[in-house]
Formats: C-alpha cells, structure tokens, sequence
C-alpha cells in the first residue's frame, strides 16, 4: 500500500512538473485525494517557487557565447594533435627508450642512487622518470595499477619529510602528485567499467582550484578528500589482489596528510 | 538508439550542435539547482559556468551505459557545489539575495512577496534529513525524472519515491509551523 502511495504520488509530481494543475490530478482518484491532495498543495507550492528560479538573460547570453567558445577552442587543440598513426608510433618510441633508460640507469648504479632522493634533490628527476618508465612498461594492467599506488605511497612519505622541513610548496605539489596518480590509475584499463568520470573531473578540478584560492591546510584537505573519494570508488570494484594496496594508501593518505599539515603548522 | 545516446555520442565525438542541444535543455535546471542550494545569484552563476567547463573538459571519455546524461551532468553539479562549499568553509545558505524570477508581471511587491515565500521553502527544505532535501533539490529544482535523481545519487528508483514521498510529507508539517 505504502509503496502503491509513493508510486502513485510520484506520477502526479512528474505531471505537475510537467505544469499540470494539481486538481486535475487529484480529481481522477477521490479516494485518495485526502492523503494525497494536502502533500500535492505542498509539491505545487514547490514547484511554483522553485520552477520561478531562472538565469538572468544576460548570464545566458554570455555565458551561450563563453560556452561556444570554449567548445571550439578545445575541438581546435583535439584537431591539430597528431594522428593516430604518429601517436603509435611515438607510443612504441617512448617504450623503448624508457626500457633503455631503465637498463642503463640500472647498469650505471645510479638507479639505486636516485630511490631515496628528495624532490630538491639532485637524483629526483631521474627516480620520476624511472617511476614513470616502470608503470609503461608494467606487464598487465593490475601490475601497473599496484606501480601507481605504490608510487602514490612515495609521494606520501616525500611529502612527510619536506613538510618536516617546512617546505610547503613542494609539499602541496606532491599533495597534487598523489591525486594525479590516484586519478591516472582510475582511468587505466583495469577500472574501465567504473562510471567515475565526473568523480574524477570534479577531484581535478577541485586540485586545480586548490593552489590558487586556498589556504595550505585547505589545499592539502582537498586533495585528500578527492584522492580518498577515488580511492573508495576503486576498492569497491578492484580485483581482490589491489585491494590490500588501496587500503594501505587509504590508511597511509589520512595519517600523513594529517601529519603534513601539523608539521608545517608547527613549522610557520 | 534512443534520442538522447544519438546526442550524448555526437556530442562525445565533438559534434556542435549536439553538444549544443545537450547544453542548452540543461543550462536553466543546472543554475536553478545550484541557486536554490546556494541562495546567490553570482555565486550560482559562476558555479553554472564551472560545471560546463568540467563538463566539456571530461564529456570527449564518457561512455554510454544507458544511464541518463543528466544523471552524469547533475553528479558533476552536486560535487562542484560540494567542493564550493567545502572551501568557502560554509553550510548552505538560508536566506539568499534577491532573485532573478521569472514572474509575467514585474510588480515589484509581487516579487518581494515571491522572494519571501522561496525563502521559506528554501529554509524548510534545508531542515529535512540530507538524503530527502537531496532527493527534493533535484527532483523539484532540477526538475529531473525519478530515474535520473536515483541514478544521480547511486540509489534505487523505490527509495527515491519513498524519500519524495517522506519528504514533502515533512516539508508540509514545517511549512505548518508559524514563519
């Protein structure tokens, strides 16, 4: 019955939202109209106020023009990309020239050298691009997922250190790192059927408008709850294998930005 | 292929006019929805641009799975208003500032009488449980089906109903109650 009641109201909300009046709606169903009739005065004061709600017409006008614009500014750049044929090419170029840095690097020692070095340090652009090599070449899709969580974790711990040090530049820059990587292992293959792009598009532009408008402790509160909020979305639909790995990071985000922002507090 | 995947999948593939159609059937509902949240004319306004700048930047790796577009447009609405107000370091506003109405005739004590009536459903609304005034915001704000607000919100069209249902029960008793 009750749920009889929710269906048959609701079929009388689509009308009025469609701007039938209420008592033609009530009228076809006497019996019910006095549970009815009373919540469908309340719905039609609703609709009436809310549905008075409209854009100016000079924020329409502009923003239809503003809108235009962007649309074919960025239809623009996606058509003077290259072609899928140079895009493969360059795809198989960058492989195997990533494999030979990774051999040589590995060969000349310096690979080790560059782990544990710190973004200001003098090895760092080599361990990044050595990270970035690793996840290219990874050999399936759960590999290369497991890679981008574990860098995330590195990014984590940087992020500790420089904050020890009082560097909150560097350390709202990695905070950004952990979110792209978050983000980049969402849209890899092994998350094809989560329907997380908007979630995804909202994190990044949440980032995005973090550097500029923020305070520090917002900024870094930001990125941890986007990165959190992608990381939830993930574990729910990651193979079993991946699980343990995004809890760890999970576990990791909330105690080390929590831990950041109380080391550069005490720092300024 | 129904009307709205010929759209969305044009639009995917930089289609003008379809992103157009798509842009244009949902640009009043989205700033209404963001209005009526917010209760400000130039924050909603700005908002309403942010969320078709997100819209354009992510809608050329969105893939049809039969879900409503403004499901996925109203997802990406919901958490730019989310992370507004995250960062304004604010709850939602009660009271908002005057409002842009579509009244025929522009007497202005009809206006300020309009106004004050949107307040209190907009204050009323706001004093309902999170998933009901969710579930009003979308439904009678945005005007979206009961389809698009269960897939919005990642809930079962049966709940949906029965949050409506409980919800404007709810807003009735408060709107009983002495201003």
């Amino acid at each position: 019955m009750t749920h009889g009641m929710h269906e048959l109201f609701d079929q009388y909300v689509d009308r009025l939202i469609s701007g039938e009046e209420t008592a033609v709606c009530v009228v076809h169903d006497l019996d019910l109209s006095e549970v009815l009739g009373p919540l469908l005065e309340t719905s039609t004061l609703v609709v009436q106020q809310l549905g008075a709600v409209e854009p100016s017409p000079e924020f329409r006008q502009a923003s239809r023009t503003w809108v235009r614009s962007l649309f074919f500014s960025r239809l623009a750049r996606k058509e003077s990309r290259p072609g899928f044929l140079f895009m493969w090419w360059q795809r198989r170029w960058v492989t195997a020239m990533a494999t030979v840095l990774v051999v040589c690097l590995a060969g000349m020692g310096l690979l080790a050298a560059s782990v544990d070095s710190l973004p200001n340090g003098f090895f760092y652009p080599m361990k990044t691009a050595t990270e970035q090599a690793r996840v290219m070449l990874a050999v399936s899709d759960l590999d290369r997922a497991q890679l981008q969580l574990q860098f995330a974790e590195c990014r984590l711990d940087e992020m500790t250190t420089m904050a020890s040090r009082g560097d909150s530049d560097t350390v709202v820059l990695l905070a950004g790192e952990v979110t792209q990587l978050v983000a980049q292992m969402c849209t890899g293959a092994l998350f094809e059927s989560l329907d997380i792009d908007s979630e995804i598009a909202g994190v990044l532009a949440a980032h995005s408008a973090a550097d500029s408008e923020m305070s520090l402790e917002e900024a870094l509160s930001t990125d941890r709850a986007g990165a959190l909020q992608l990381l939830q979305c993930a574990l729910d639909s990651a193979p079993p294998e991946l699980r343990p790995t995004i809890e760890r990071l999970m576990a990791a985000l909330s105690r080390d930005f929590d831990a950041s922002i109380s080391l550069l507090e005490s720092s300024a | 292929m129904s009307v709205e995947q010929d759209l969305v999948t044009r639009a995917v593939q930089g289609d003008a006019d379809a992103f157009g159609q798509l842009y244009e059937s949902n640009f009043d509902r989205v700033y209404r929805y963001l209005y009526v949240r917010l209760g400000n004319q130039a924050e909603a306004e700005d908002l309403t641009q942010e969320v078709f700048a997100n819209v354009l930047e992510a809608i050329g790796s969105l893939k049809w799975r039969n879900v409503p577009y403004a499901s996925w447009l109203f997802r990406i609405a919901h958490n730019k208003m989310i992370d507004h107000i995250r960062r304004e370091k604010r709850v939602e506003r009660v009271d908002s500032d005057e409002t842009v109405l579509s009244l025929d005739d522009p007497d202005p004590a009809e206006i300020a009488e309009h106004n004050l009536q949107l307040e209190r459903v907009r204050h009323n609304i706001s004093r309902l449980s999170p998933a009901q005034r969710e579930v009003i915001w979308l439904r009678f704000g945005a005007g979206l089906s009961t389809t698009e607000v269960a897939s919005a919100l990642g809930k079962s069209t049966g709940t949906v109903k029965a949050l409506q249902y409980n919800g404007i029960a709810s807003l009735r008793k408060l709107m009983e109650q002495p201003a």
